[in-house]
């Protein structure tokens, strides 16, 4: 091959290029992913935990459109645990508001009537008095997604994203803790499933861990706050199960190494479980969304 | 002219009256607060028929029906001028579409097309003695209830959300979102040919439905033959101009001097004593004149004609053996319906249930369900599940063919049973990690399981018929396509006429069944029967154990009913490794 130097100098210079990233790509997995941990009220924890995170001003800017992902699929009380408290999807979407955001989408794709969720869940009540922040049920109406697809992927080809979080400048993942008859534990990277339109095809065509993780391809996290006010034990996700009340919060920029330590909150199934036993967690982590091993998170308590 | 304008407002009145009546309060959220069936209980004429066919007396169709009933011995044909919101839509469409206005160049139509409505009435009065109702023409209150339920509901609903993408789109975002299911229901062929029927005959002359096709029309105009407040001309003004009988839309006034009504076709809307066009036509209170008051032109023929078509249907209707075959069991009724012979007696097929379910669950039967079931409402899990904590539909039944149901009898109202079929079924058949339905079971029947399958040990879920009601959410959300992998069968159904659903005494036997059939859950069986298998999601790396010193609180104290047993033994949870 004839290669002149004009082109060599051309495409080493090309080639350094490209290598940034995916070397500073390669240093990231390999730092250490700070988790911050916060326990009691929520009211007084969470502003605490995101101010020793640089403040929420650092995820959510003047202006911007944020997505809060919570859990909201079923019409059940906040007490079984199966969906995000609604005081802390509140706290969170009012925390947005002070830091200027101009609108706060509290988002779910649910599996049982939207209408019946809200009112159950007491969520729909919760936000009823905060000005700028709306319930969004895209459920199954196509206008509401953007058909994505990624090279990189091998599972997840193809999936239909909310054009909402497409278009946000930022997501937070609000998780309830509970456990998952599939999935095994269900945090931030599982609740994505509640932004893509055709979950079915998860379970009927591909590897459910793996396409769970694939979905970090997608969409990006700016923020995991796993709320664990209570945690479901068993019988996830729909309960009703053991539910424990623990009032802690655990948030990070790490979506991996979040739901990870998430894992370690309580004993799921009646046994405890370290975050890399969790199929899809380790999934991600080996596409390099993130840490999944303990000794790669470290624990900031507030 | 006062009567005119009284009519007018009068029927203004009532059409808002009533789709006020079918979009605010027939929906899930006041559905059980107000009483929105009242409309559909005012046909005196329908009411009749579902207690003959019933054999019994409906006691929620009485009121408004007698009232109804009393008046028109009073006012004839009143309801189809002044209430019927069919009859304000065919006016407005008559004179708006299709340019009828008095006076009319083409009223009149031929004493035989006249005859139709009778004939349609006897022939109904007839299949009601059998037992049979055809809801199909009965009462043009639930006819129009079920054509905006079918047609109009879903118009809306889809106009709105396609405005709220396009608006959202444009406005990047700026409004807010409502959270609706675009409802769609079957037999959306059928209710355009009734809106054909309807609005069309407009073509021939104005007010054809109520003239030629509709049995109310028809029993009004008998019931109201004797009328006393009725249209009397004035002789000493009347100059034979013929013009009165030009006036009327439905042909009531039928000789040139004007002084004969047929007191059965006078609708009583006063468009013949209009003072604009003439002086001397006024309605009188009193005993009408026989000379100049008239009846239907019936002849004994055409009764027996209709007897005759009446007893023609009979088998078509009627036929027992259909009723009992029931579409491969697959015809799942909502909770709350009566036993299914006496249900086909009361359901007069408005639609008011298909309307107020939340998930579109509720659909409209057609005619592939059978002749007598047309419009009946049916649940098609496919579409949509049917919502643990709504019993929307029976609060809205005008009839009592669902019987109002709350929280706690729905419980034991249970109008199917799932079954999983294997071969189908991705964990079953595929080894594959789905578990949707049992994810998605709102009374917590189903459970994870790890069983012997063909392709070896895995979780695969298990239904427990005792714990089902057959709401179909497994149904709904099963990612199989076509038919899913779980079905919900009507056997095991819970139906009843009257009385509780269950006994204490079989209620305490039935919740404690469902505890039993609880602790035999997922855990239990995991750990006896495979306790190496690696359950779904987890992996297997050594765990160790961990007490949380929190306070620990079994949910299932909250659940309607008790719920399976804690997990126990080595065996790893679905997720984990």
């Amino acid at each position: 091959m004839d290669l002149s130097r004009r082109e060599f100098v051309k495409s080493s210079a090309v080639a350094s290029l490209l290598a940034v990233p995916v070397v500073a790509l390669d240093q990231a997995a390999s730092a250490k992913s700070e988790v911050f941990v916060g326990k009691g009220n929520a009211e007084i924890v969470i502003p605490k935990i995101l101010a020793k995170m640089g403040g929420i001003g650092r995820f959510v800017k003047p202006g911007s459109r944020v997505v809060i992902k919570p859990n909201m699929s079923f019409a059940n009380p906040p007490e079984w645990g199966t969906t995000t408290s609604p005081e802390v999807v509140a706290i969170l979407a009012k925390l947005c508001l002070d830091a200027g955001a101009k609108r706060v989408i509290v988002c779910d794709n649910t599996l049982r009537d939207p209408q019946i969720c809200k009112a159950q869940t007491g969520i729909g009540a919760a936000l009823k008095d905060l000005k700028g922040v709306v319930i969004f049920t895209p459920q199954q109406v196509d206008s509401f997604y953007e058909e994505k697809s990624h090279p990189k992927a091998l599972e997840l080809t193809r999936t239909e994203v909310v054009k909402e979080v497409l278009a946000a400048d930022a997501l937070i993942c609000l998780p309830a803790a509970k456990s998952h008859s599939a999935g095994g534990v269900s945090f931030g990277i599982k609740g994505l499933m509640g932004l893509v339109k055709n979950r079915g095809r998860f379970h009927s065509e591909m590897d459910l861990h793996k396409a769970i993780a694939e979905q970090l391809y997608y969409m990006t996290p700016t923020l995991t706050l796993i709320d664990a006010t209570r945690a479901l034990l068993d019988n996830g996700p729909a309960g009703p199960g053991k539910v424990v009340t623990l009032n802690t919060y655990v948030a990070g920029t790490d979506p991996v190494a979040t739901d990870s330590f998430g894992v370690s909150l309580a004993p799921w199934y009646g046994r405890s479980f370290d975050g890399k036993q969790v199929t899809h967690l380790q999934h991600a982590s080996a596409l390099g969304f993130g840490n999944v091993d303990s000794a790669k998170i470290s624990e900031i308590t507030v | 002219m006062i009567h005119r304008k009284i009519r007018i407002i009068s029927q203004v009145f009532f059409l808002f009256l009533f789709f006020g009546t079918f979009f605010l309060l027939t929906t899930y959220s006041n559905a059980v607060s107000f009483k929105s069936a009242w409309f559909l209980q005012l046909n005196p004429l329908t009411s009749l028929c579902v207690m003959i066919a019933a054999r019994s007396m409906v006691w929620p169709l009485l009121i408004g029906s007698a009232l109804v009933f009393t008046l028109t011995l009073i006012f004839g044909r009143f309801f189809c001028g002044f209430i019927c919101p069919l009859g304000t839509l065919i006016d407005a469409s008559d004179k708006y579409l299709f340019g009828h206005t008095p006076p009319f160049k083409a009223q009149v139509l031929p004493s035989k097309l006249i005859r139709v409505k009778y004939l349609l009435l006897i022939a109904l009065g007839v299949l009601a003695l059998f037992s049979s109702l055809v809801p199909l023409f009965f009462d043009p209150i639930s006819l129009l209830t079920r054509i905006a339920t079918i047609i109009l509901v879903p118009l809306f609903s889809i106009v709105r959300a396609d405005s709220t993408a396009f608006l959202q789109q444009i406005s990047s975002g700026a409004l807010s979102f409502p959270a609706f299911k675009v409802p769609l229901y079957y037999a959306i062929g059928e209710a355009l040919i009734l809106v054909a029927l309807i609005f069309f005959g407009a073509l021939w002359a104005p007010r054809f439905y109520c003239r030629v096709l509709c049995p109310s029309g028809a029993f009004f105009g008998i019931v109201g033959r004797f009328a006393l407040f009725h249209r009397r001309s004035h002789a000493a003004t009347c100059h034979s101009c013929g013009l009165c009988a030009k006036l009327c839309p439905t042909n009531a006034i039928i000789n040139k001097n004007g002084d004969t009504t047929i007191q059965s076709e006078c609708i009583v809307c006063g468009v013949c004593t209009s003072k604009k066009h003439v002086a001397c036509n006024r309605f009188v209170f009193g005993k009408p004149s026989l000379a100049f008051v008239k009846g239907p032109d019936l002849s004994r023929r055409s009764l027996v004609a209709g007897a005759g078509i009446g007893a023609l249907l009979v088998p078509l209707v009627r036929a027992d053996a259909l009723v009992k075959q029931d579409g491969q069991g697959r015809l799942i009724r909502p909770p709350g319906a009566i036993e299914e012979i006496d249900f086909v007696k009361k359901c007069i097929g408005c639609g008011a249930c298909y309307k107020v379910c939340p998930t579109n669950a509720i659909q409209p039967c057609t005619f592939l369900d059978g002749a007598l079931r047309q419009f009946s409402p049916k649940i098609v899990p496919r579409i949509g599940g049917c919502e643990e904590k709504c019993f929307a539909c029976g609060h809205v039944c005008p009839t009592g063919a669902l019987r109002p149901l709350v929280y706690e009898s729905k419980k034991y109202a249970k109008i199917g049973t799932a079954v999983i079929h294997r071969q189908k079924c991705l964990a079953w058949s595929q080894k594959r990690e789905c578990l949707v339905c049992d994810e998605t079971c709102p009374y917590n029947a189903i459970e994870a399981s790890v069983q012997e399958t063909t392709k070896g040990p895995f979780k695969v879920p298990i239904v427990y018929e005792s714990l089902c009601t057959g709401c179909g959410m497994c149904e709904m959300h099963c990612p199989i396509k076509g038919d899913g992998a779980i079905v919900v069968y009507k056997f095991g159904e819970n139906r009843l006429s009257k009385g509780e659903y269950l006994t204490q005494w079989q209620k305490k036997s039935f919740d404690e069944q469902r505890q039993k059939s609880d602790s035999k859950g997922m855990m239990g069986t995991a750990s006896s029967s495979s306790a190496d298998t690696p359950l779904t999601g987890f992996e297997n790396t050594g765990f160790v154990s961990q007490s949380s010193g929190s306070e620990l609180v079994d949910t299932a104290k909250f659940a309607p009913q008790n719920t399976k047993s804690t997990s126990s033994g080595s065996a790893l949870p679905a997720g984990f490794e």
